[in-house]
Order: structure tokens, then sequence, then C-alpha cells
């Protein structure tokens, strides 16, 4: 980037500083600034024109130190732009493409886009029709996604949102997905743990952070998610799969709204800016299921996390989320509290388009566990008045506790959807009646199933030749033995089907 | 007598952004003494350091008026109505390399008022690194005419030819 004076020189156009409010500049002159232009101050300060007036142009700052009346300021003719390129997986960066870990020298991209761009119309969108696995059953047996879908991830804080976000991340990229996590305003430590947890996993060639610290200016903060899509928008334009992770919005609804209120602009319901909602709904817009130019179909799908206070899923950022989103994961506090793992409530939670993209097999396992898990909780609210329960209820409940325990997933453990299909029809078939026997049996399945061909073919060929539950079911007795052998467990006779 | 009208004729005498600043400040400090103690003399003492012709104007316009109640209402109106002309005069900002006499001022007052606006003003800046020529900013527009600007393009485009003549 030049300096001020070539600027000057190249432009010839200059402006004075009127007033300055912490990250808001009002500068006279300009006479040709464009709106989200770039301006740079005498000192090197960046800046980007939020509004234009007669006399005066707006301008939010991009840089830590605050400018000073009387300074000189000059348009720099450039857009915000982040450089884009191959070059920068594996690496962290800010909005602007400078990196933040700095002993990870970055070759710098020769492709620059624009941050903050109008998404593209229905002409280049395409039905949503593959699935998109997030490696933790409860997910993709209850909550189907598929690419390209928007899902928001809501929860209170500590209820297990990053270890999901951590989870999806590692499954999808180890199925080649390109992964981009968006931090806004995180702490410094939390993103070194996200760069740590990649480069442990060894997902780091198809992952960058792009992330700001609650310390940088609110204009940078406010810039990252934007950042964040275009960046996904390059690799989906080369042809690959991204997954885009923004932790979290409603932290950047905060900062746009300081943004905002030092801007002096009319303060709506809870002191945010009345565009709030169009802020993100022109963010999340920018993901979907995309035709390109040469006929191929790749997808951007967008994980957008929302913090909720004490449970309240009905906050105004939340609720705007919600509206503009294709369904969302629900962490409940009290399915935490009570030891679950992932906490996620699959009666609150909701996946609009995700349904379409399932194999005949898994819709007829996914309206039959709902359907069950329905019935398990209109049972478990009467057995609260200590009614005898029958023999079915008995049956119900016990059978409830076990799908449970076979939900139960560990932090960092991601599994494959087959596997947990052939393992649930060994549940579904009342294969266990013992907890702690079936907590044993199945970490020696996951375990068997990542070092067992054998294994792995026998599941896909179970799973890819039935088109219904009941159809795997049978397959599943007739094969119990073979089944079990090539999963490494010791076989039984079988007694209670 | 019209003041708007001498308002305007005050203005269109005065030439650069010093001199304006030099009136506010002296109609600043008349205001302030508007409703105490009249005393004309006193209150002419203060436009005695501005140009003889601007503070002849000022003092008539605004100390022969009658000392009462009205008539100081009327001219402390009269005094925000002229800062508040003054204030939004628009200026040209001129950086030269030397400093400019009387004469030279008076020559680059009139050539802006006459070939820009009658109330224009002349935000003169001396800056002998620019070595001559000019640069000048107006309305947000800034034109570097300097001999500094020239010089280095001209090295830039010639600058091998340049290192050989000073070898």
């Amino acid at each position: 980037m030049k300096n001020f004076q070539q600027y000057l020189t190249q432009s010839e156009e200059i402006g004075f500083v009127e007033a300055c409010n912490q990250s808001i500049v009002y500068a006279s002159g300009l006479p040709n600034a464009t709106l989200q232009e770039i301006l740079i101050f005498e000192g090197g300060e960046l800046g980007t024109v939020l509004s234009l007036s007669r006399d005066q142009v707006e301008i939010l700052l991009f840089s830590k130190y605050s400018v000073k009346a009387g300074m000189r300021v000059t348009r720099t003719g450039l857009k915000q732009e982040i450089p884009v390129g191959f070059e920068l997986l594996g690496k962290t960066i800010d909005p602007f493409g400078h990196p933040l870990n700095t002993s990870k020298p970055i070759e710098e991209p020769k492709t620059s886009r624009p941050i903050d761009i109008s998404p593209t119309g229905i002409n280049t969108r395409a039905r949503i029709e593959q699935s998109f696995e997030t490696g933790i059953t409860l997910v993709d047996m209850l909550i189907p996604l598929g690419k390209g879908q928007r899902e928001l991830v809501i929860g209170d804080r500590k209820t297990g949102k990053t270890s999901f976000l951590y989870q999806t991340i590692l499954k999808q990229a180890s199925l080649g997905t390109i992964c981009i996590y968006a931090g806004i305003g995180k702490k410094k430590t939390d993103i070194k743990k996200v760069e740590a947890f990649f480069h442990a996993a060894g997902i780091e060639d198809n992952t960058v952070i792009i992330a700001t610290s609650s310390e940088d200016p609110a204009g940078v903060i406010y810039l990252t998610p934007y950042a964040a899509m275009t960046l996904a928008e390059y690799f989906r334009d080369e042809g690959h799969d991204v997954l885009v992770v923004m932790d979290d919005l409603f932290t950047h609804a905060k900062f746009y709204r300081e943004i905002m209120l030092i801007g002096k602009r009319f303060p709506g319901r809870n002191a945010y800016p009345a565009d709030i909602f169009y802020a993100h709904a022109r963010l999340l817009e920018r993901a979907g299921n995309f035709v390109l130019a040469n006929g191929t179909e790749h997808a951007i799908t967008c994980l957008p996390v929302v913090e909720s206070v004490e449970g309240d899923i009905a906050g105004f950022i939340q609720t705007n989320l919600m509206s503009m989103t294709d369904g969302h994961i629900y962490f409940d506090v009290d399915m935490f509290t009570k030891g679950n793992r992932p906490a996620i409530n699959p009666f609150i939670s909701v996946s609009r388009v995700g349904r379409q993209t399932q194999s005949p097999l898994r819709l007829s396992l996914n309206r039959e566990l709902i359907s069950f898990l329905t019935l398990h909780r209109k049972l478990e609210s009467f057995s609260h008045f200590s009614a005898e329960a029958g023999a079915d209820i008995k049956r119900t409940l016990a059978v409830a506790e076990r799908i449970s325990t076979f939900f139960t997933q560990g932090a960092n453990e991601v599994k494959s959807l087959d596997l947990q299909i052939v393992v649930f029809c060994l549940l579904w078939i009342d294969y266990w009646q013992d907890l702690l026997k079936m907590e044993k049996d199945i970490a020696v399945i996951n375990q068997t199933y990542k070092n067992s061909i054998g294994a792995q073919s026998l599941v896909k060929e179970l799973v890819g030749s039935v088109k219904s539950l009941n159809e795997l079911l049978l397959q599943v007795r007739k094969q119990q033995d073979k089944i079990l052998s090539s999963f490494g467990l010791q076989q039984v006779t079988m007694t209670n089907i | 007598m019209n003041n708007p009208a001498l308002f305007d004729q005050i203005i269109v005498k005065l030439r650069t952004t010093t001199e304006v600043t030099q009136v506010i400040h002296s109609l600043e400090e008349f205001s302030g003494t508007a409703f105490g103690p009249t005393d004309i003399i006193a209150q002419q003492q203060i436009f005695q350091k501005l140009p003889k012709e601007i503070a002849d104007m000022l003092i008539n316009s605004l100390t022969k008026q009658s000392p009462t109640a009205e008539g100081k209402i009327l001219i402390k109106r009269q005094v925000n109505e002229l800062l508040d002309k003054l204030r939004s005069c628009k200026s040209v900002k001129l950086t030269i390399a030397f400093q400019p006499d009387d004469a030279t001022v008076s020559l680059f007052s009139d050539w802006i008022k006459t070939n820009t606006n009658q109330s224009a003003l002349l935000d003169l800046q001396f800056d002998r690194s620019i070595v001559g020529g000019a640069q000048v900013i107006a309305g947000g527009i800034y034109k570097d005419y300097s001999v500094r600007k020239n010089l280095i393009n001209r090295y830039q485009i010639q600058r091998d030819e340049i290192m050989e003549l000073l070898k």
C-alpha cells in the first residue's frame, strides 16, 4: 500500500478532520469520496466512508490510534478488499488478509476481492440436495443438514457449542471441504485454541481462520464475517465446497450497535440500529448451493453462532437470525447440566432443508426416531405422576435410555453416520440389555471400524442395499453374526428378538 | 443603515483567514461587553486592532446605535449574524515558498475573489520545502503546482540521466 502523500498526489483530493468520536471521524473536503471507499490519514491510519452528507464525510476508523482534529485525509480509490488465494489455507488472518500469527509467513495472494458485496441472485442457485455430515450422530440422525444450508447454532455460554463446531469442522475437513472459521471479537487465547485444535487434528491444510480480537477497532471486527464470506466465495468459485463458521453473530451485532450509536444513528429495539436485520441477512444470503458458470454445483454451508442468555432464545438478535437461517440447533443448558453430551435439544432444534437431502433409509430412520422420542417424552411426563408403568412403557423408557447413551458423544469425537445407523439397528432390535455393556461394545465397534476395511465395506453394503429402516432391520437380524464378528464383538445367541 | 449589505462589504474587504480570525475575536470581545455598562470609547477601542477601514465600518455599524435595552439586543443579533457569515466563508489554502509582502497578499486575494467568490478567503501558508510554485487546496481539491513536485516527477522519469549529471 502506498503512503498518504502518494495517494494525495494520485487522487488530488483532500479532507480535514473536523471532529472525532472514538471510531467515527467527521472530515470536510473529499468532494468525490464514495461509500465504502478506503481513506488514508496523514498518520497512516485507515478508515472507510460510512456515510456522506453535503459538507462532511463520516469515516469509520480501522486503526487503533484515534486521529486528531485538523489532520489531513485523502482518498485511496480502493474498496474494502481481502486478498484471496489458496496461500491462505492453514493461516490465521485478519479481515484485510494480514497474518495474525507472524510465525507463519504468508505468500501474498495475487488476487483480491471486495469484502462487502450483494448476494447473487436466484439464477445462480440450485436446490440443496447433498447431505452435510457433522460427525455428531444426534444431529446427523435427528436434525440432518444439507450442503449450502444456513443452520444457526444457538445456546447459552459453556453448553458445548464450540465443541460441536470443532467436531463439524473436523468431519468436513476430513471429507475435503474447505472450512473457514470466523472468530468475531474473540479473546486472543480463544483464537489460539482454535489454531491449536486445527493443528492437533491435522486439518490445517483445509482450514482458514479469520479472526479479530476484542481489542481490535470496532470497524475491523464488524468486517470479520463479511471477509470470511468473501474468502468462501473465492474457494467456491475455484470448485470447492466450503463451510463457514461465524463465531458469533451476537458479538457482531453488539459491535455494529456500538458503531451506529457512536455514529448517532437512531436506535431501534434494544438500541440496535434499524438495519441490523439487513446487515445479517445480507451476510447470510451469500451462503447457499450455487451453480457455477461451468455448470457444476458447489455450496457454501454456513453455521452462524449466536449466544442466548439464560436459555432465552426469543431475544431480538436470536429471533432475527432464526428467521433468516434454514433452521437452528439448540444447546440446552438443562440437558448440559443433566450430563447429556452433546446437549442438543432435538425438540427445539429445527432443520428446514436438511431432510430433503436424506436417502430414503435415513429419512425413514429419522421419522422412526422422532416419533419414538416424542412418545418417550410423553411417557416421561406421565412417569412424573408415579403412575404404575406397564411392560410396554417400561420397555419404551429402557430403550430411550439406551438411545440417550447411544447419542452420547465425547468432545472432538466424530462418527461415521453409516456405522451409527447399523449400531442403531442393533440397539433397536434389543441386542443390548445392559447399558454398561452397550457403552463398552460401542467403544469397541468405533475402534474396530476405524481400522477394519471389512467392517467398513460391510456397513457400506448394508446401508447401500436397503431403502427403509424395516428392510435394514431385517438385514441386520439376518446377518447379525457376521456383523458382530466384523465389529470384533463376541457373538451371542439372540433370545429376545 | 442596511447592515446585511454593510456586512457583505466587510467580508469583501477581508483578505485572509488570519484577518477573519482577528475580526471574529474582536466581535466576540465586543459581544461580551454589549450588555455591560455602556462605554462607547472602550467598545470602539476593541476594533482599533483591526485594519482601519474594517474597524471604521464596524464602529459605525455597531457602536453608534442607541444604548437602550432594545438597541443592545439589536446589536447583539447583528453581531451574531456577522459572526455566522464570517465563520461560513470558504477559504482557498495556498502554500507558497516565500513570505509574501502585503501587496502580494492583496494580489493573491483579489485574484481569488475575482475568480471564485467575493467572500472567498485566502489561507496563506509558508513552506520553504516546496522550493517554488504553490500548493492549492480549495473545496477539498488538492493541486500541487510546486517546484518540488515537478522535480520529483522529473527525477522519477529521468533518474539515470540526472544521476549521470550529478556524478
